[in-house]
């Protein structure tokens, strides 16, 4: 009845636990008894926090590329 | 993606888990009153805790551990007495607050039963189901949310699911499922299997929004054709942490109600209330139609044909608790990410010494929630869809809802 779940990419795993941030860029305090979510978006990788210490969310992008915009010149 | 340990957190609700902590502090409906008439036990599980309900001669309902105290016989076989439960084994007889009043084997000088209690807990009745709350004193009120106390024809589809509830809830905060699941697959499976699907699922999102709310998170919904005035954005309706999700339009009000078993068992109640603005006969307050949903088909597949036969293959298949530490989520996802902060921080609240959010502890008659009317601005024509191609198409009395709002139909013109 039920279908079994994919084999996991242990890469993306591995990825995730190696750059997770660990401490809250607003107060400083550690991750640990936070939330830390992946998600990505187009190149990007997103890391959602919320830290259990100061209640503030951020999200931290690890991002390849800049975009920039030339200004008409 | 989140890490093992972050997932485990999330959806063990046992007992002693942080997680089973923030729950035990909610109402939860186990049973509808006619499966209890008096006389009777009814063996529940509830938190990943084993429990027996009963109603006593006198009409007293309650509900105590399943393992007597003295040998651990199941109390589901006790005899029902006018006051209370006694254990088949040996008689041992307890009343609702869980006081031991009789041992006869014990004599009657005896104090022993003076020193014996069995875990005991309060049952209400509103709606047709009976509800029970397992966690630490004070006891919060029973919240009467709306859909539980409002007048009209109630009806219940239900089903155990060997799924973790959190499932069920990531999905109340998933709007672009919508579209897919229950518009472009039925759609899909209609043209395969050679029946029509219902239109008013298959608009596509142009924007979704995610608002924090007393009592959980509203959901918000711009379809393609809508204004920011239109129902589904400008009222929106909540997910009601920690396992509830509120829905309704077009005269029919509902409560989808997702009961956590035990980590990997849910309980699942479509709970509705019609009241499509006609004249049908008011019913008594418990009076509830309740009947299980065929979910598995005879192939042993997962019925999809239906729109919450689709929502249950979504929460069964992703596994009993899915592994969220290989998942890949996007931004469409944030609702899922939003609900995994609020239980977080509920967690949080409960550690620190705090009540998680939406415990009731005022006096109330009735706790009316947002909804909107104009479900996907389909009008009075979403409750045939819904009716026809949803859950309710199982209700032994799905002739007359039809009647009923098809009688509305008429009303409005």
């Amino acid at each position: 009845m039920v279908e079994p779940v994919p084999p996991p990419d242990p890469s993306h795993i591995e990825q995730h636990l190696r750059d997770r941030p660990r401490f809250c860029g607003m107060c400083g305090a550690s991750y640990e008894q936070g939330l830390v979510v992946e998600y990505w978006y187009d190149r990007d990788r997103v890391f959602h926090c919320w830290c259990r210490s100061c209640k503030e969310s951020v999200e931290i992008v690890s991002s390849n590329r800049v975009v920039g915009v030339e200004p008409e010149h | 993606m989140l890490s093992v340990e972050e997932n485990e957190l999330l959806t063990h609700v046992g007992p002693c888990t942080p997680m089973g902590d923030v729950m035990r502090f909610y109402w939860y409906p186990l049973a509808f009153s006619k499966d209890l008439p008096k006389g009777h036990t009814k063996a529940v599980r509830l938190l990943g805790q084993n429990f027996v309900m009963y109603h006593d001669q006198s009409g007293t309902f309650g509900m105590v551990d399943e393992s007597c105290p003295h040998r651990s016989v199941s109390m589901e076989y006790g005899i029902v007495e006018d006051c209370g439960i006694r254990c088949a084994y040996h008689g041992w007889l307890f009343n609702e607050a869980g006081d031991c009043l009789d041992q006869p084997a014990e004599g009657p000088q005896s104090t022993f039963k003076d020193r014996v209690k069995i875990g005991a807990y309060p049952v209400e009745e509103m709606g047709g189901l009976l509800w029970t709350y397992i966690g630490q004193a004070p006891i919060p009120k029973l919240p009467r949310f709306d859909v539980f106390v409002m007048e009209g024809v109630r009806d219940a589809g239900w089903a155990t699911l060997p799924c973790n509830f959190l499932q069920t809830m990531e999905n109340a905060v998933d709007p672009h499922h919508v579209e897919w699941l229950h518009g472009y697959y039925f759609e899909y499976l209609g043209n395969k299997e050679g029946f029509v699907a219902p239109k008013s699922f298959q608009k596509k999102h142009q924007a979704v929004a995610f608002d924090d709310y007393e009592y959980g998170i509203i959901k918000r919904r711009l379809l393609e054709g809508q204004s920011k005035e239109d129902d589904d954005w400008k009222i929106g309706h909540p997910l009601m942490f920690p396992y509830n999700m509120r829905v309704g339009g077009a005269g029919t009000d509902q409560m989808q109600i997702r009961v956590p078993i035990d980590d990997t068992t849910t309980w699942v109640v479509f709970y509705s209330v019609h009241h499509p603005g006609v004249d049908f006969p008011v019913e008594g307050p418990n009076d509830c139609c309740d009947y299980e949903l065929p979910w598995i088909n005879e192939k042993g597949k997962i019925r999809t044909d239906y729109v919450e036969g689709q929502d249950l293959m979504a929460w069964v298949t992703q596994g009993l608790i899915t592994d969220r530490s290989v998942e890949h989520i996007g931004k469409s996802d944030l609702g899922a990410v939003k609900v995994r902060r609020l239980f977080k921080d509920n967690l949080a609240r409960v550690a620190d010494g705090k009540d998680p959010m939406g415990v009731v502890r005022f006096e109330h008659d009735r706790i009316d929630l947002p909804c909107e009317k104009n479900k996907f601005g389909a009008g009075p024509e979403f409750a045939i869809q819904w009716l026809s191609m949803g859950s309710h198409q199982f209700s032994p009395q799905i002739e007359r809802l039809l009647q009923i709002h098809r009688d509305s139909h008429r009303k409005v013109g």
